[in-house]
């Protein structure tokens, strides 16, 4: 019972000791972790990148595990803990012959187990301190303005509006192809995708982004013309038969004429190819029925062959809408890859200003929101595309290897009057002073060596040039 | 009772407490007695009785007066052992101490050498200012305080056990006295200084002892009971955490790097294995005093000074700035922590 409770109380004050450890440990790398973070948000921005939080909270998480083994390698030992016991309780070292394996009678061993654990006291200290400053440091590093960025928030401002008549373009390519609603959500859908990897920095996804909705705007640009060309002639051939038709009919001629036979014939064929109205199905319908028509229905007939018309005529227009806007992410994209004058070179994010500065309200005056959309991507971005790198997946080319690459090298010798034989060095003696290049014909000579050989009196005697003057007056200044 | 044994260590068992019990108590009373005998000095007593049943000599240093011979005596007397009592004077050679050979008559009218045993022979011997004796006669003193036997003419005389020696010395009169050798000092279980008492104490000195005379002792310890402690002692334990923790705190002494600052300041050379048996021994008797069967931290720490402080030798500058070795051992026991628990930083484990 009471060498339970010793061994427990050891157990107690280990697992506390090396939870402290680890906590000592991971407030440590708390603390490197969200410092190096915090510095690596601002570099990252001011390169025009950004660092995700949750990336700098895993981390700090990870931090706790590489705590927890730190601190397993610290923890003490059972002896240790046993003599951390022993020392609270003033057990008098029975604690300690208990945890050496000795043995006694019940009355020592009684005694050792109303020996109490030491308790374990946290003082906050600077590390503490320091893990919270660090940690402040990252929201900090995430919200403090970058001079290159002065100019964003009315950017944004111009942006905001433009992507709300975006989204309202985008509404309207919903109505537009009502077949082709799928069609109108992956433009949505990319253009979104657009926006996040934009502002994301991976340029590389930006323009595969650009490329994807280019794509889907040619396809839907091209179906939209043959939609329209062919709504168009169905709507010059209804238009022409009902004309006859209501010519045969002002004209008085029985129904059963061969001209108003041949009107309803080609009214008939005209409208059992064309399937954009219900109604006009009807009427077709009737028409193929062999029935006679009014001029109540010949008058519906038109009505809705004049709405039939307002659709292709929107059809048109959204056929010219999709071609903007095609134009202009062409047109984005051309400034982006640096066709346009100092793209790429460090002047393109002023160039890119500029462009934006005019182009979106083009934009705007030919209708084409979408493109609004791309600029406003491009302005939420600002200063981000200040370098441009190239497309992630531009081909690699290899040119001709050098001509240099294995090309034997030729000796060459020395002129005769840069050559200078062992011969003719004379050692003169040894200098501490550093030696320097003689002229041609100059004898060699220096520093004390110099002066001995000039002074008559002997070796002893050492030149004092300028640039000892000052240590010499040191020296009697001392 | 076998409890468990510990990861690679044989299991022990501990002195039962009718065993210790007994030994325990005849400690007590020693010391009981000492008290009676002379007044304000406890602790005194105390470190006299553990190295005793440590099986030390003692050296007992302090200013003349003070009770050291008075407490000697008493202490001879209490244990019933024989005492011897010889006065270190420059003069005195080492045959005076350890016995010489004499050519005495036989009965058959030739002559022999005989020896006739000196002073050492006995229980308890009484240095007195054995500093005033020439080094050559201080140098006898070495192989009996060792190996407690005497060699003279190529003939080893073991001593009669128990075997002590307790030694005064005075350190304020220097003229005329030989320093201890540090290898004579080394042989010292521990050195005990005899300071003044205070004013109540003196009080009833003054009070009660007519002309200095002692009081009898009203219990004298049989030989019986003697060895019963003496063995006792021997079998107290001493875990591997508090033998670690003596040599920690002796390996602490030495000015080496990594010492403490004032260790490398002021140290010389620091105290020898010996030393650390001595705190061992010391711990162990205190422990048996106190009634425990193994020794603790405590006992460690109370017996460090008094074990070390003559085997810690400081340099010069530990003079001039006035720095003891009792300081520094008192600062050493001070830092080292028992437990030897890493603990980062602003967490503490309480002691």
């Amino acid at each position: 019972m009471h060498a339970r409770e010793i061994e427990g109380c050891a157990a107690r004050l280990r697992l506390r000791l090396w939870l402290a450890h680890a906590v000592h440990w991971w407030l440590g790398g708390v603390m490197m972790t969200s410092a190096g973070w915090a510095a690596s948000v601002l570099v990252l921005r001011l390169g025009g990148r950004g660092a995700p939080v949750w990336a700098w909270v895993a981390l700090c998480a990870g931090m706790a595990l590489v705590g927890l083994a730190a601190g397993w390698g610290r923890r003490p030992g059972r002896e240790a803990c046993m003599a951390a016991i022993e020392r609270a309780s003033q057990g008098g070292g029975i604690v300690l012959a208990y945890a050496d394996g000795g043995g006694g009678s019940a009355g020592w061993l009684a005694r050792a187990g109303a020996a109490r654990g030491p308790r374990v006291r946290w003082r906050v200290g600077r590390r503490v301190a320091g893990a919270v400053a660090a940690v402040l440091c990252v929201p900090a590093a995430y919200v403090v303005p970058l001079p290159g960025r002065a100019a964003a928030p009315a950017s944004s401002a111009h942006a905001n509006e433009l992507i709300a008549k975006m989204e309202a373009e985008a509404r309207v390519l919903e109505q537009a192809y009502g077949g082709a609603t799928g069609l109108a959500q992956l433009v949505r859908q990319q253009l979104a995708e657009l926006a996040q990897t934009g502002t994301g920095g991976v340029q590389r996804h930006t323009w595969e982004a650009l490329d994807h909705v280019r794509e889907q705007l040619d396809a839907a640009a091209q179906a939209g013309a043959r939609a329209a060309v062919r709504a168009a002639e169905e709507w010059h051939a209804l238009d022409y038969a009902l004309q006859r038709m209501e010519r045969a009919a002002q004209a008085g001629e029985p129904a059963g004429s061969a001209a108003q036979q041949q009107a309803r014939e080609q009214l008939r064929a005209a409208a059992a190819q064309s399937m954009w109205s219900n109604e006009l199905a009807g009427a077709g319908s009737a028409l193929a029925g062999g029935g006679q028509l009014s001029a109540g229905q010949l008058a519906a007939l038109r009505g809705q062959l004049n709405l039939f018309s307002n659709n292709v005529l929107r059809m048109a227009g959204n056929f010219s809408t999709n071609l903007l806007l095609r134009g202009g992410l062409t047109n984005l994209a051309d400034v982006v890859q640096g066709r346009c004058s100092g793209g790429g070179e460090k002047g393109a994010a002023r160039e890119l200003e500029r462009f934006l500065a005019k182009e979106p309200r083009g934009f705007e005056r030919t209708g084409s929101a979408a493109g609004a959309r791309a600029c406003a991507l491009a302005a939420v971005r600002g200063a981000q595309w200040s370098v441009s790198r190239g497309r992630g997946d531009a081909p690699l080319t290899f040119e001709e290897p050098s001509n240099e690459e294995g090309v034997a090298r030729q000796l060459m010798a020395l002129p005769e009057a840069q050559q200078r034989s062992l011969n003719d060095v004379v050692s003169l003696g040894e200098s501490g002073h550093a030696p320097h290049e003689t002229g041609t014909g100059e004898p060699v000579q220096g520093g004390a060596l110099a002066a001995a050989q000039a002074g008559a009196g002997g070796a002893q005697e050492a030149g004092l040039l300028p640039r000892h003057r000052a240590c010499v007056e040191e020296y009697f200044k001392e | 009772m076998t409890i468990h044994a510990a990861q690679g260590r044989e299991p022990y068992t501990l002195l039962a407490e009718e065993e210790l019990q007994p030994a325990s108590m005849a400690a007590q009373r020693i010391v009981a007695q000492l008290d009676r005998v002379l007044l304000g000095r406890h602790a005194l007593h105390e470190l006299v009785v553990i190295g005793l049943l440590a099986r030390g000599h003692l050296l007992l240093e302090g200013l003349p007066g003070l009770g050291k011979t008075t407490l000697i005596r008493a202490l001879g007397e209490l244990l019933q052992l024989e005492f011897r009592r010889v006065q270190f004077t420059p003069d005195l050679m080492p045959g005076d101490i350890l016995g010489a050979h004499i050519l005495q008559p036989q009965g058959d009218g030739r002559r022999a050498m005989e020896f006739t045993p000196g002073p050492v022979f006995t229980n308890i011997l009484l240095a007195d200012e054995i500093n005033r004796a020439s080094p050559k006669t201080q140098s006898a003193l070495l192989e009996v305080m060792q190996e407690r036997a005497v060699t003279l003419m190529g003939c080893t005389r073991a001593l009669p056990s128990p075997f002590f020696v307790l030694a005064s010395q005075n350190p304020i009169e220097l003229e005329g006295t030989y320093p201890l050798p540090e290898a004579q000092v080394d042989r010292f279980l521990m050195k005990l200084m005899t300071e003044d008492v205070g004013v109540v104490v003196l009080e009833r000195i003054v009070a009660e002892r007519h002309h200095g005379e002692t009081p009898a002792p009203e219990w004298r310890a049989t030989p019986g009971e003697v060895q019963g402690m003496l063995a006792a002692a021997a079998r107290i334990a001493i875990p591997r955490a508090v033998a670690r923790y003596i040599a920690r705190l002796v390996h602490a002494t030495h000015a080496r790097a990594g010492a403490a600052e004032l260790v490398r300041k002021y140290v010389q050379y620091g105290a020898s294995p010996r030393g650390a048996i001595a705190v061992a021994e010391a711990a162990r008797a205190r422990a048996l005093l106190c009634g425990r069967p193994a020794a603790g931290f405590e006992d460690v720490r109370a017996v460090a000074v008094p074990a070390l402080q003559n085997r810690v030798l400081l340099n010069y500058s530990a003079r001039l700035d006035g720095v003891t070795s009792t300081g520094i051992i008192q600062e050493l026991v001070r830092q080292i922590d028992e437990a030897e628990l890493v603990t980062p930083p602003g967490v503490e484990v309480e002691r």
